[in-house]
């Protein structure tokens, strides 16, 4: 069975796809027109024809459900119209040979079931020789919400640019989709997907129909995996319960998820993944095929460790250049970074640059974790012993050392001349705090490097960087300014 | 027309003269008969100490104390803190003719470097020679004889048959326990700890869950790995090694990828996913986590021994993170206890080829003076190292430093103290993996992928997703299918193939230049011709 339905649906796959080779396919391919036989009613007649009604028509199957104790329903189409056909009597040697595009001729009752107008208790057969026909995808957006839709009830149609909306699982969780109309159908092997999005204001109910496409197709796969928010398009048939509600085959994303907040971001788990969008800093050297980001926007700070970025991409990154980053969450020594990232930049978004935050008053308070990665600055910062230089040796041997106003490297067993960050310590209201110039941020030709290299214990500094943590507050500075 | 020609001469010019920067190849190093101690010497030293200002210092003091044997060789030493700046900078300087005199590298490093020509010194001939080799009579110091360098160390500074290198000192891994987590778990630390046993007890310290505060109940803090390992590629590689699983053959047959390692990679997965195990890489440094009572067992090299226990003399954490617990050192997680197998790793030197052989028997003088027991047995008191000469060992001054565990929590820090004794324990027990051009990239590999599947278990990737692609994705991450067999050069193996374009457009530019100079000269002589006649 499912190898049939795996048959009908790559088949219904091929032909999609074929359709989607031309314009000229786009239209759907021409029936052949001719006179209907006798007893046989057009589209016309049988929109015409009353409730119960016994009704015969020639139609061309578009899909099928999944055939089920000699049964199987059908998605079904002319040049004039739509039809669905609802169980109708068929054998399962049969159902394999109903391909898309295959003219039947069907005899049953016409039917509305919760609104859905179809042929119910059907029968069928070939038509011998019969042309073959498909349908093409009605783009229906414009019709959505109007009176002119149901028109179009049954029919293989095309919707784009609708936004994903929140559904409410039975736990009260806002969620993209639900397994079953009222998420009921979760863990159950053959739940039908809904979910609900948008367009112009008004919202609608859309369904993948297990039967239709089940978990192996894409479609329920992508609607497994929507967001909310998003945006969509979407082909299917304009199937109806008590209003439109529509059966897709396919859903396709057209928007990116929206990043998430920088609460969200705070929020979410290590290891997990996210996506931010923020304003580039600061960079750290390029580096094989690699960046390291200094972000923030409005809501937060952002360090991105060892972005995937080619040298030509880095040249791009300018400061206040807006980002769209996908990464994964990382704690390492305490520094809450992403890992693992890519990026893309956000065109035509205005540049921003963040303003520093005055930390001074936060140094040694818990709140000063809450701006990690920040741009902050220290004012009147008092700079103390880093540690001792040997400067020569006395008459008699001994060493002669001086206070050192930093170090190369955290114990000074770096120097001057490699690629070694510089270490300082500064005092605010008696407490003394350590600061680095990373070298791949700030490196000997800087500025801030020389200012450091410069420093004597007892100046009086104002310092701006970025609020890195390493085993506790460590920032990263990037300007010294003495205080006159 | 002119212009045309103009700048093509220009690109010509413009070519030659970058090959101008290229080295051109030396000629190999011929020992002179005698050192010439009337001319002035200058030589670089690179080295690399391990972000350890006392390692700096020492070295700074070895170069005075050389200086003052030999007041005829200026010793310019360069600190690194990395080994693979060292390695690219070196490359670099091949490249341009400006490499070091002595360096401090690995022999996988060497490999690479060998790759040009008469680059790297081969010392056999120094070795012996009973002047200037080791223990020679016209030593301004007391080298250690050839025997007198451990074996096994020594042996591992062979490449392509030849010793390129002399071991500077070594170091293993080792694990570093907090003992008294694994005995609140209800087990006693054996002597040589099995990878199972590792597992079991950081899988039980996982499964007593959390309290109602969201801490571990192993531990009472929100922060639990009970099973750390820093070195990721020396994981993969001991546990290859353990089980005999396949990681390269001795010419450089790649053989990573098989069953073994893929068992492993299963093995890891599931305590990553259950996040009792992760690695420097992903969580930081095993030290810090140790120190705060958060990590049972830290895996790390001997070398950062000064970092390990809550009484360390270096700590990364602020105070109040720290933990006070018994910190026990053990060799690192073993396949087969009867047999225990570890890494050997630490720093070897090596000298680089110069024009002038008396500048190189002066850099080969200050590589030798690195073996003397002084600056052997100072150094090892840096970190968890060893000495590499029996000498040393042998040396009173090195057996007192021995014998004087746990006096001080500085220079006889137990941790350190015990990590040498480890060592020193098991010198047959090591192994290193072979060296060829390429082994580098595939030493990388075998740690990336423990990095990957560590990662994509705590990302909630299924084993058999991350497994799907590793082999290609880590082939071609380190071009692991471009790594040649040493016998089997690039070219027997692959042909060059056609000739790019743009190889193809300079030398039919270079000819058609020709062409137009010839142009040029023939109509010349045709006019002087014309003249004469």
């Amino acid at each position: 069975m499912k190898k049939l339905i795996a048959i009908i649906l790559a088949l219904t796959f091929v032909f999609t796809l074929a359709a989607c080779g031309g314009e000229e396919e786009k239209k759907g391919t021409e029936a052949t027109t001719t006179a209907k036989p006798e007893g046989v009613m057009s589209y016309e007649e049988y929109m015409a024809a009353e409730i119960d009604a016994e009704v015969c028509v020639e139609v061309y199957v578009q899909a099928t459900q999944s055939w089920w104790e000699d049964k199987i329903t059908v998605y079904a189409q002319d040049e004039d119209g739509a039809y669905f056909i609802y169980e109708m009597a068929c054998s399962q040697e049969d159902a394999a040979k109903l391909y898309t595009g295959t003219k039947i001729r069907v005899n049953g009752y016409k039917g509305e079931w919760a609104g859905e107008v179809e042929i119910m208790d059907a029968t069928f057969e070939f038509v011998e020789n019969g042309d073959t026909y498909y349908a093409p995808y009605t783009d229906l957006t414009s019709l959505l919400g109007t009176e002119e839709l149901i028109k179009h009830q049954n029919e293989r149609f095309s919707l784009k640019g609708l936004t994903v909306e929140p559904s409410v699982d039975p736990d009260g969780n806002e969620v993209a989709f639900l397994y079953g109309w009222d998420g009921s159908g979760a863990g159950k092997p053959d739940s039908d997907l809904y979910f609900k999005a948008s367009l112009d204001g008004n919202t609608y109910t859309f369904v993948v129909e297990y039967y239709l496409c089940n978990e192996t197709s894409p479609v329920y796969q992508t609607v497994q995996g929507l967001k909310v928010g998003q945006t969509v398009d979407m082909e299917g048939y304009l199937y109806w319960y008590e209003g439109v509600q529509p059966h897709l085959t396919s859903v396709t994303v057209t928007s990116l998820e929206p990043p998430m907040t920088h609460e969200e971001y705070m929020a979410a788990e290590i290891d997990e993944e996210v996506t931010i969008e923020a304003y580039v800093q600061a960079t750290q050297s390029w580096w094989e095929d690699k960046i390291t980001v200094y972000a923030q926007n409005e809501e937060g700070a952002y360090f991105i460790y060892e972005m995937a970025c080619t040298e030509e991409e880095a040249s791009e990154l300018g400061i206040g250049t807006k980002i769209r980053v996908n990464g994964y969450k990382g704690e390492w020594a305490g520094e809450v970074e992403i890992m693992n990232a890519t990026f893309d930049i956000i065109e035509d978004a205005e540049p921003w640059i963040a303003e520093e935050l005055d930390a001074t008053a936060l140094l040694g308070t818990d709140e000063l974790i809450n701006h990690q990665n920040e741009k902050v600055s220290f004012k009147n910062v008092t700079i103390v012993s880093s540690g001792t230089n040997t400067t020569g040796q006395d008459d008699e041997g001994n060493e002669i050392t001086e206070n050192a106003a930093f170090l190369y490297g955290w114990d000074g067993s770096g120097s001057e001349g490699t690629d070694s960050d510089l270490y300082f310590k500064g005092s605010v209201d008696g407490k003394v705090y350590t600061f680095v110039i990373e070298y791949y941020l700030c490196d000997e030709t800087s500025a801030a490097y020389q200012a450091v290299q410069a420093l004597n214990v007892g100046d009086v500094v104002d310092l701006t960087g970025f609020m890195y943590w390493y085993e506790g507050a460590q920032p990263h500075i990037i300007s010294v300014t003495p205080v006159a | 027309m002119r212009r045309f020609i103009a700048l093509f001469l220009l690109l010509a010019t413009v070519l030659s003269a970058t090959a101008c920067h290229k080295a051109a190849p030396m000629e190999s190093f011929c020992l002179p008969e005698s050192f010439d101690t009337s001319r002035q010497y200058e030589i670089t030293f690179w080295a690399k100490h391990e972000n350890n200002i006392n390692q700096k210092n020492l070295y700074e003091q070895t170069v005075r104390d050389f200086e003052a044997l030999y007041p005829n060789i200026k010793v310019h030493f360069q600190p690194y803190t990395d080994y693979s700046k060292i390695y690219d900078d070196v490359l670099t300087n091949i490249q341009t003719g400006t490499t070091p005199n002595v360096c401090i590298t690995y022999p996988d490093h060497i490999a690479t470097y060998l790759t040009g020509e008469n680059t790297v010194v081969p010392l056999d001939n120094l070795f012996t020679d009973p002047r200037y080799g080791l223990g020679g009579s016209e030593l301004a110091f007391d080298s250690p004889t050839k025997e007198q360098i451990i074996p096994q160390f020594l042996s591992e500074c062979v490449v392509n048959g030849s010793f390129y290198a002399i071991p500077y000192m070594r170091s293993t891994e080792a694990c570093y326990i907090n003992k008294d987590m694994v005995e609140a778990l209800g087990y006693e630390v054996p002597d040589i700890l099995t990878w199972e046993f590792v597992w079991e007890v950081s899988e039980k310290a996982m499964a007593l869950g959390k309290d109602e505060n969201g801490n571990f109940i192993a531990n009472g803090q929100s922060t639990l790995i009970p099973f750390l390992y820093k070195s990721s590629d020396n994981m993969m590689i001991q546990y290859l090694r353990q089980t005999g699983g396949g990681y390269s053959t001795a010419d450089g047959t790649v053989e990573i990828f098989n069953s073994t390692t893929d068992d492993f990679l299963a093995e890891i997965y599931t305590h990553a996913q259950s996040r009792a195990f992760s690695t420097f890489a992903i969580s930081s440094y095993p030290a810090n986590f140790l120190n705060a009572g958060q990590c049972i067992f830290a895996v790390d090299s001997t070398a950062g021994a000064t970092w390990m226990g809550c009484e360390a003399p270096l700590i990364d954490i602020s105070e109040d993170k720290l933990v006070t617990f018994e910190t026990v050192v053990r060799p690192v997680p073993q396949a087969d206890p009867e047999n225990p197998q570890m890494i050997s790793q630490g720093p070897s030197v090596c000298i680089f080829n110069k024009e002038d052989p008396q500048e190189v028997l002066a850099s080969w003088l200050f590589a030798q003076y690195l073996l003397t027991d002084q600056v052997q047995i100072a150094y090892s008191q840096t970190e968890g190292y060893i000495p590499v000469t029996s000498k040393a060992h042998e040396n009173p001054i090195y057996q007192d430093y021995l014998s004087r565990r746990g006096e001080d929590n500085s220079l006889y820090y137990s941790v350190k103290l015990d990590t040498a004794k480890l060592l020193l324990e098991n010198m047959e027990n090591t192994f290193v993996t072979p060296v060829f051009n390429g082994s580098t990239d595939l030493r990388q590999c075998a740690g990336q992928m423990i990095e990957e599947i560590t990662k994509g278990a705590r990302r909630k990737k299924s084993l058999s997703s991350l497994m799907a692609t590793l082999e290609t994705d880590m082939t071609s991450l380190y071009h692991l299918d471009e790594i040649r067999p040493q016998g089997q050069s690039a070219v027997q193996k692959a042909p060059l193939g056609p000739m790019p374009t743009q190889s193809k457009v300079l030398l039919w530019s270079l000819g058609g230049i020709w062409l137009l100079l010839g142009a040029g000269f023939l109509t010349g002589l045709v006019k002087k011709r014309k003249k004469k006649s």
